[in-house]
């Protein structure tokens, strides 16, 4: 009997493992896949939004005392971060105070502060980048707001790669789990093969005296084994016992398992 | 906005950034005091800036008084620039004590004054000397030095971060 053959009980088993280990590693990769950007995001935006926090600090000074070029000064502290396009820090009337563009980047991208009244904090991701309001408040009291865009460039690489080295370990246990199957199907299979095998031979030589081996374990495979080598002995036995062929050729009813039936599977089987 | 609204906001802001040394310094006080001493070229604004507001967890009062002598219990006093050249009288009668002394007079600083202001390109700025700070016991906060105009004067062993 051919292994891979998609009629063999062996190919139906092979195809039924392929197909829920591999519908069970995409689910798991696709969430996976998904809870790793949405953490990058998360990251991404706790990291930009504590910057624009330690800038409101830091431009606190500069707003109460109308200092542009102090707020200047501190928003440049953001050259550091390769990420950030554009910073800019408004004062509470929503006029613009100080403004930051990295070097090479599209200056002429303007912010709009949209901050919601009541909010200290918001977040807004579009086209790739990530924009952060935070506001500036001294003494309880709102003075400003800063507002930072940056790319999520970062997130969306690190995600491909986290994808993509994910995709390689997913290949290595569909792998894994296929040549698994492919060691452990036997012990399912091989019992029947056999069985097949012996009625295969019993059909072609007419040899009532071939047995099929019975599995020393004690489960449904044995039991049939053991079944079929005893309906063998049955088949040989002397046609002096009329009632044996004729309860089973003239039965008018399906034949069922009967109380003894049982009682010789109870032998076999542990959970009789 | 007019330069004297600008003056009453930053006094009031001077505020959030000035602390007394020793902390009793300011103990006895029932409320933070801005006093403005001569006349008062600021008007309704600082009363308005000031109105439900707390600095070092005192009410904020705006008080006006016609000598400095009687401003000793204020935390800042605003000398106003029609004190003219009673200036240095006034800030002789406050010398010690830790009251924070403003004003727009010129070499206000020169004289022994903390804060003066300065009115550069339009824009309302500030200069300090550390040297009357420090004798008066209090403290300024460096992120409001980082903004002043100029710093004259050796800084206290504790600036306030």
């Amino acid at each position: 009997m051919k292994p891979w053959s998609a009629q063999s009980i062996s190919g139906r088993l092979t195809a039924l493992v392929v197909f829920v280990s591999g519908i069970a590693l995409l689910l798991a990769y696709v969430s996976y896949l998904a809870y790793d950007y949405y953490s990058l995001r998360n990251n991404l935006i706790e990291s930009i939004d504590s910057q624009a926090n330690l800038i409101g600090i830091n431009s606190e000074t500069a707003l109460l005392f109308d200092d542009q070029q102090a707020a200047e000064t501190t928003l440049s502290a953001l050259r550091g971060a390769p990420a950030i396009l554009t910073a800019e820090i408004f004062a509470a009337d929503k006029t613009p105070f100080a403004r930051y563009t990295r070097k090479g980047s599209d200056a002429g991208r303007l912010i709009v502060p949209m901050l919601p009244p009541g909010k200290t904090f918001a977040a807004w991701i579009q086209d790739g980048t990530l924009l952060v309001g935070h506001g500036i408040t001294s003494n309880g009291k709102l003075i400003g707001t800063v507002y930072i865009l940056a790319e999520t460039r970062d997130v969306v690489h690190n995600a491909m790669q986290f994808g993509l080295f994910s995709a390689v370990i997913l290949v290595v246990c569909f792998i894994i789990a296929l040549l698994a199957t492919t060691l452990m199907r036997g012990s399912i299979i091989r019992p029947l093969e056999n069985l097949a095998a012996t009625a295969g031979i019993i059909s072609r030589k007419r040899d009532y005296s071939v047995r099929a081996p019975v599995p020393d374990r004690r489960d449904e495979m044995a039991f049939l084994a053991q079944s079929f080598n005893s309906s063998r002995r049955l088949r040989n036995a002397p046609r002096n016992f009329p009632w044996q062929t004729a309860s089973l050729r003239l039965s008018p009813t399906p034949l069922r398992m009967t109380s003894g039936d049982r009682c010789s599977r109870c032998r076999i089987l542990p959970s009789c | 906005m007019p330069e004297y609204d600008v003056k009453a906001a930053y006094l009031f802001n001077f505020g959030k950034f000035v602390r007394f040394t020793p902390p009793d310094a300011n103990g006895d006080r029932q409320n933070f005091d801005i006093c403005i001493v001569g006349e008062d070229p600021l008007g309704a604004t600082l009363d308005d800036l000031t109105q439900n507001e707390q600095l070092d967890g005192k009410p904020v009062r705006v008080v006006r008084l016609k000598t400095a002598a009687e401003a000793r219990q204020c935390a800042i006093a605003y000398i106003s620039a029609s004190e003219g050249s009673r200036v240095r009288n006034d800030l002789d009668a406050l010398r010690g004590q830790p009251v924070l002394t403003v004003s727009d007079s010129d070499r206000f600083i020169q004289n022994g004054g903390m804060i003066q202001f300065v009115t550069q390109q339009s824009h309302v700025r500030f200069a300090v000397n550390l040297d009357a700070v420090r004798n008066a016991r209090l403290s300024l906060s460096s992120e409001l030095l980082r903004v002043a105009i100029s710093v004259t004067g050796k800084p206290p062993a504790e600036v306030l971060q």
